[in-house]
């Protein structure tokens, strides 16, 4: 019997139960989709399959023998192989020195860096991936990293593809190709388990969708037999009690932030931010879309004063912000959610509460001539914890404990505490589940009803237009146009994000 | 012998030890392993040699046991790199305090002194100079070449792909069936090899050992691992022009009286103006420093 299989297969990591009794099975010429919340245990299943982890009990096999798997070797000898969501890649090594790594083609102990190229170009040629084998990995766009992925993974031969949310960083038209290549491999007779938490993606390639939830699979079904709220309903159960509004069209009162021809530099003399414009009203959510590194990064750092800009002007409510520093900035009334929460957002080493307080205006009484005020610091988180339903509900846990959704909750609290004006959010629910996605967005919502705005960058096109009111683009540093939700939207955003649409 | 002459084979002795250490250091240094213990496999690698050779009445044979003292420290050095979870700064240091007491106690043991063993006397200072070739111990013609050696095997065997990508990428390179903990371990090993080598050439040029012989000459290598940006050929010409410096000051001192002291904290300027970035970027290996699993 030829087929990818997973019988019964356990793990915990401590306490927590990651997978329990899970079986799974894709054939050749199969792709499946494995759908479900963010900590359901597709990651975990996928890491079992590929030989990173060893189950508990259960068994794992390959065409119906049983195979032990003591690591990625392994999987890859029997034809398993994974591409990450992040990407194992080395940056400073060329592509055929990436993809051959562990098994590089010379005679004894010598490199043969021709053969390495010619191998790689043939396979490349092979599967119609365009890549150069020569160029170092660090130069290439996400596309192109992705691609040297399924490259490392197609030279070992691979008959058992897994691929893990592969479409998370991609522009739309690099999806469309990976989509394209999958469609071929499966019709050339390999097995293709698609791990994603977007529906979508599942009704456009997938034949067979399995849906994990806690750990255990909670349903099995034919893609063209089913929909989206159906899968929805076995990704969450009854935990989400109406799905979120489409679109939304608040009111649009004075405009707050004005930012006008702003310059940042970026590497290399290029600019990173090209002469950039745009005005956030009053009751308002921005969204900010483009590729990534196109420069919404910057952007979002120059406006809360993180990163300095050369030209241009910002002014808040008709005051000047750039000659402020950032502590200024957070009085006037900016907000920021960094990109990487855990890096830029929040110190993990440190508990909810002293978080919650890093920061904060010295007339909120946290200290003392110099002297932290514990007692006071302690009501701060406790208030926040039950306010914002961070769980577990403990002031005094250290941040780097909690769950993503849960850090996202303690930085969003700590943003809105000081009631900005403007909140700058740079992917707030990347990685977040439904529950914690939807908590996220109404946060913002909240904080544009009250009267506040939000500029809101992100790379999930579906996810802007139904939390913004407009969608800016940005292409190569500068706006390249505004997209507002409708008809067509998403591929009016692609076409600009890809330098495709006219400028304005 | 004329003055330039003179100063060819002043720089030449000077940069033997130096560019040895800074080779290992290279090696080491482009597998993630932080090296601060290149002063302690100089310290072994002297002591080995100048016993050794006391001991046995064998030039080679000392040699060899040089470089087996200073494989056993760089293995010893390489397991708690590889092995726990300890910084390597921390660990280089310590094995450096280590040795050095360690070659003084033994010193003490050996040849009832604290300051330096015999002198190897003058049939085997003969025997060595007999030996040379071209006007140069053969251990120096080993040094020039093991510049191009180390080059080539960085970018043109599979170890020295497989030692870059682990000081990269550890994790990625365990994914594709590397392991990160041998190659280290046996990068390292390399290191202990050249520097050891360094540190013989250092007891049979002098013909004896003393303490703290390596004077430096281990942390002066970082700087030019360092200053070189991690890649073998600048990094060695960094040392080559530290030892035609120290040469010159050398030679200076006797008719100038210009402490020593001031060419001597050159080197670790250039470092700091290297690392503070004002001359280029230097991008030291991704994974340096970083420790293996958990």
């Amino acid at each position: 019997m030829s087929g990818l299989e997973v019988r019964g297969v356990t793990k915990t990591f401590g306490q927590t139960h990651a997978l329990e009794d899970v079986s799974f099975r894709v054939a050749r010429g199969e792709i499946v989709g494995l759908i479900g919340e963010n900590g359901a245990g597709k990651t975990t299943l996928l890491r079992i399959v590929s030989g990173f982890l060893r189950p508990d009990a259960g068994d794992v096999l390959v065409d119906g023998s049983a195979v032990r798997l003591r690591g990625p070797r392994d999987a890859a000898s029997v034809g398993v192989g994974m591409v990450h969501q992040h990407f194992l890649l080395i940056p400073e090594l060329t592509v055929a020195e990436n993809v051959v790594l562990g098994r590089e083609p010379g005679r004894g102990a010598l490199f043969d860096r021709g053969a390495a190229a010619r191998e790689v170009r043939a396979c490349a040629a092979r599967f119609g991936l365009d890549v150069d084998p020569t160029a170092r990995v660090g130069d290439l766009g996400v596309a192109a990293q992705q691609r040297v992925e399924l490259l490392k993974v197609l030279v070992r031969g691979a008959r058992y593809l897994l691929l893990d949310e592969p479409t998370g960083l991609l522009p739309p038209m690099a999806v469309r190709d990976l989509f394209a290549l999958v469609r071929r491999l499966a019709s050339e007779g390999c097995g293709v388990v698609l791990v994603t938490h977007r529906l979508r993606e599942v009704f456009a390639v997938c034949g067979r969708a399995t849906v994990l939830r806690r750990g255990r699979v909670s349903g099995e079904r034919d893609v063209a037999a089913s929909d989206e709220a159906g899968l929805a309903h076995l990704m969450i159960g009854d935990d989400l009690a109406s799905p979120p509004a489409t679109g939304r069209g608040g009111p649009c009162g004075a405009p707050l932030l004005r930012v006008a021809s702003l310059t940042v530099a970026g590497r290399g003399g290029r600019a990173a931010v090209d002469a950039a414009s745009l005005t956030v009203h009053a009751g308002e959510i921005v969204g900010l879309a483009g590729v990534a590194g196109s420069g919404q990064r910057e952007l979002l750092e120059a406006l809360s004063g993180v990163r300095s800009a050369v030209a241009g002007t910002v002014a808040l409510c008709g005051v000047s912000l750039l000659p402020m520093d950032v502590a200024a900035r957070r009085a006037a009334g900016i907000a920021y959610v960094p990109e990487d929460r855990l890096h830029d957002g929040l110190v993990s080493a440190l508990t909810v509460s002293e978080n919650l307080v890093l920061g904060a205006a010295p007339d909120r009484g946290f200290a003392s001539r110099g002297w932290l005020v514990r007692e006071r610091v302690h009501r701060e988180g406790e208030q926040a914890v039950a306010a914002h339903d961070v769980r577990p509900a403990d002031a005094d846990a250290p941040c780097a404990s909690l769950s993503g959704g849960n850090q996202q909750k303690v930085l969003l609290a700590r943003e809105l505490r000081s009631r900005p004006k403007v909140l700058l959010a740079a992917e707030p629910a990347r990685g977040l589940d439904l529950l914690a996605t939807a908590a996220v967005h109404a946060r913002l919502r909240d904080l544009a009803d009250a009267g506040g705005g939000v500029l809101f960058a992100g790379t999930d096109l579906p996810e802007l237009l139904d939390v913004c009111d407009r969608v800016l683009v940005m292409f190569a540093g500068g706006i390249a146009g505004e997209v507002r939700p409708g008809r067509d939207a998403e591929e009016r955003i692609g076409l600009l994000m890809t330098g495709g649409g006219p400028r304005p | 012998m004329s003055a330039p002459l003179d100063l060819v084979d002043a720089t030449l002795r000077e940069a033997t030890p130096l560019l040895l250490a800074t080779l290992g250091g290279v090696l080491s240094e482009r597998s993630g392993v932080i090296n601060l213990g290149l002063e302690s496999y100089l310290l072994a690698g002297a002591f080995g040699a100048a016993a050794g050779t006391l001991f046995t009445g064998s030039l080679v044979l000392g040699a060899a046991i040089g470089l087996a003292a200073a494989l056993v420290v760089a293995l010893l050095h390489a397991l708690v790199c590889t092995r726990t979870r300890a910084d390597h700064v921390v660990a280089g240091v310590a094995l450096n305090l280590l040795i050095d007491a360690a070659t003084i106690a033994a010193l003490v043991s050996i040849y009832h002194t604290k300051g330096a063993s015999p002198p190897l006397g003058d049939a085997l200072m003969e025997r060595l100079a007999a030996a040379k070739i071209l006007g140069h111990a053969p251990i120096t013609w080993l040094a020039l070449g093991a510049v191009p050696l180390v080059a080539w095997t960085l970018a043109r065997t599979k170890p020295g792909l497989r030692l870059r990508a682990v000081g990269e990428n550890p994790a990625c390179a365990e994914s594709l069936g590397v392991s990160a903990v041998r190659v280290r371990v046996l990068a390292v090993l390399a290191a202990g090899l050249l520097t050891g080598l360094g540190g013989v050439y250092l007891a049979l040029d002098v013909g004896s050992f003393s303490k703290h012989m390596a004077g430096g000459r281990g942390y002066l290598a970082l700087a030019c691992v360092v200053i070189g940006k991690w890649r073998p050929w600048t990094a060695a010409g960094a040392a080559l022009g530290f030892a035609l410096l120290t040469a010159l000051a050398n030679q200076l001192q006797v008719v100038t009286h210009v402490p020593d002291e001031i060419p001597r904290m050159l080197p670790y300027v250039v470092t700091l103006v290297v690392l503070s970035g004002i001359v280029g970027r230097a991008r030291p290996p991704a994974a340096l420093g970083e420790p293996l699993g958990g």
